[in-house]
């Protein structure tokens, strides 16, 4: 057992610190899976990393309109309850969500569940809610293709999980073009609808690299685990061996284990 | 409770039941709509007005000198009777307008649009609002009836190598704060050793654990969320399905891991990782 190791996490388990991942400095991975909104048919991946304060974000999409800027935010109060919600007709609790009955989740009806801008995702300046819709400043293809690094409040930083992706901006009528359905944003009389309703939401979760190492080996020979150890054997390849034998290594002396 | 003993027949047992899970993935068909990649079609569900012939121009250029004398701090939606505004003198409704339209408003007008009163109070959620506890909560003990656990939860982050720290405790389990509380909405995760070097440790029954066991999750205001088993796997560790594990869900659930498997006496580690995927019940 690693006595540094030893001693920085007996501090954890004292304090309960809630930024444990980010008070030694290492580099916390996130995603989030992007499904369609108001049946737009796109959806997109995401992968974020963060380090202190500065997170990466990585959006690959696909089935977007194709040249026109997609607004893209993470939504929701940090630290919140927000969700995504229903934002497809087929969906439970989609006819109560859609308060003016136009069969379209508005920003402000989606809102309500996924919560307000906390960051624009934006491709170049300022990153801040006033950017939310910073149409020179968004992607605007179908497959949006983004990817930046940028400075997040301490606020975001420690409440990542508790937020949401949301691409806006999609065709609901399939005619080609942006604006030709004849009601307008929820947020401006000025822009139609199409500009700025929710075309795909994802819920960012963290993530740890591989397996867990959670146990010592005390009950492994005494019997117990036999059963258990014989038939998993049988499951194994020989390959899926050799690769972990690596990586142990530089582990061995964490495990506490 | 006493009802199952880790004797060896019972492992055996477990074993058998692992694998079964293994060989079926995780069952994910009671997981919600969220997830449903079929894209119903959207024109026709809409019942929208049909743009050609619908669309008015004078509504757009109407108000869009009305906004010229102010009043532009109250977007209302159930104000609106305008299509897009067409300042650009191009083709109404076309992508080009509308672009058009957005650069010709008023920036300080466009950079306040985000300050709408949306997410009003935390209870009004829908499907949703009758959940206790819907942000979860800071987990400090996790009881498991059914397997004789009653035991410390700590905080645990990531190490160096990106990988999921352990509890150095052996009584103890640890939750993955970086990822969601357990109760709210996303995979809470939480582990404990299987073992020390000398016995069992606060984990060493999870493979009893059957579907439908509650899982209750402790916070320390004293408020309780409780989870039902949904099934277990055993997995190598090299080959941990991390997505399976710590993607999005459209519900509260919640993981617990542990190891398994053959113990590498060299590397003093067991060569796999068993998962139980719980989902919450009290919600
Ligand atoms: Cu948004």
């Amino acid at each position: 057992m690693r006595k540094t190791f030893t001693l920085a996490t007996a501090a954890v388990a004292v304090l309960a610190l809630p930024t444990a991942a980010m008070a030694d400095g290492h580099e916390q991975r996130y995603s989030a899976s992007l499904s369609q909104a108001n049946d737009s048919g796109a959806s997109a991946d995401a992968e974020l990393w963060l380090d202190g304060n500065e997170l990466t974000v990585s959006i690959q999409g696909q089935g977007f309109f194709d040249g026109f800027p997609h607004a893209m935010h993470l939504h929701g109060e940090p630290g919140g309850d927000n969700v995504c919600g229903p934002l497809n007709s087929d969906e439970d609790g989609f006819d109560a969500k859609d308060a003016d009955g136009d069969g379209i989740i508005s920003v402000v009806e989606g809102a309500d569940d996924y919560g307000p801008v906390s960051v624009s995702l934006t491709t170049e300046g300022d990153t801040s809610p006033d950017s939310a819709l910073a149409v020179d400043r968004f992607p605007d293809s179908d497959t949006l293709d983004y990817e930046r690094t940028f400075e997040v409040s301490d606020e975001v930083a420690e409440n990542l999980s508790s937020l949401h992706i949301v691409v806006h901006g999609l065709d609901l009528d399939d005619s080609g073009e942006i604006g030709t359905v004849d009601i307008p944003s929820s947020l401006d009389e000025e822009l139609p609808i199409e500009a700025t309703a929710p075309a795909a939401c994802g819920q960012i979760t963290a993530s740890a690299a591989g397996g867990v190492d959670t146990g010592a080996g005390g009950t492994a020979t005494n019997g117990g685990q036999d059963g258990t150890g014989a038939l998993t054997a049988g499951l194994l390849g020989a390959g899926a061996l050799g690769g972990l034998a690596l990586r142990r290594r530089r582990l061995t002396g964490d495990e506490t284990a | 409770m006493s009802r199952r003993q880790p004797a060896a027949a019972t492992w055996v047992i477990a074993a058998a039941i692992l694998l079964v899970a293994c060989s079926g993935g995780p069952d994910r068909s009671a997981s919600g709509a969220d997830d449903a990649p079929e894209a119903a079609s959207s024109a026709e569900e809409h019942d929208l007005d049909d743009p050609d012939t619908e669309h008015d121009q004078h509504d757009a250029h109407d108000q869009h000198d009305h906004d010229e004398h102010g009043d532009h701090d109250e977007p209302d939606q159930h104000d609106g009777e305008a299509g897009s505004a067409d300042p650009s003198g191009s083709q109404p409704g076309s992508t080009e307008a509308t672009l058009a339209a957005i650069r010709a408003m008023d920036p300080d007008r466009l950079a306040g649009l985000h300050d709408h009163d949306a997410h009003d109070g935390h209870d009004d959620h829908g499907d949703e609002a009758s959940v206790d506890h819907p942000n979860g909560v800071d987990p400090e003990r996790i009881v498991i009836d059914a397997i004789g656990v009653d035991a410390d939860v700590i905080d645990l982050g990531i190490d160096g190598d990106g990988r999921m720290e352990v509890p150095t405790d052996f009584d103890q389990a640890g939750w993955f704060t970086p990822g969601p509380r357990p109760g709210r909405v996303g995979p809470a995760v939480i582990a404990g050793h299987v073992d020390s070097r000398s016995g069992p440790a606060v984990f060493y029954r999870l493979p009893e654990l059957e579907a439908g066991d509650e899982i209750e999750v402790q916070g320390d205001d004293g408020e309780v969320v409780t989870f039902a088993v949904r099934g277990l796997e055993q997995h190598p560790k090299d080959e941990f399905p991390t997505e399976q594990v710590y993607a999005g869900t459209p519900g509260s659930e919640l993981r617990l891991i542990t190891c398994g498997g053959v113990f590498d006496d060299d590397e003093r580690s067991y060569r796999d990782n068993i998962i139980v995927y719980a989902e919450r019940i009290d919600g």
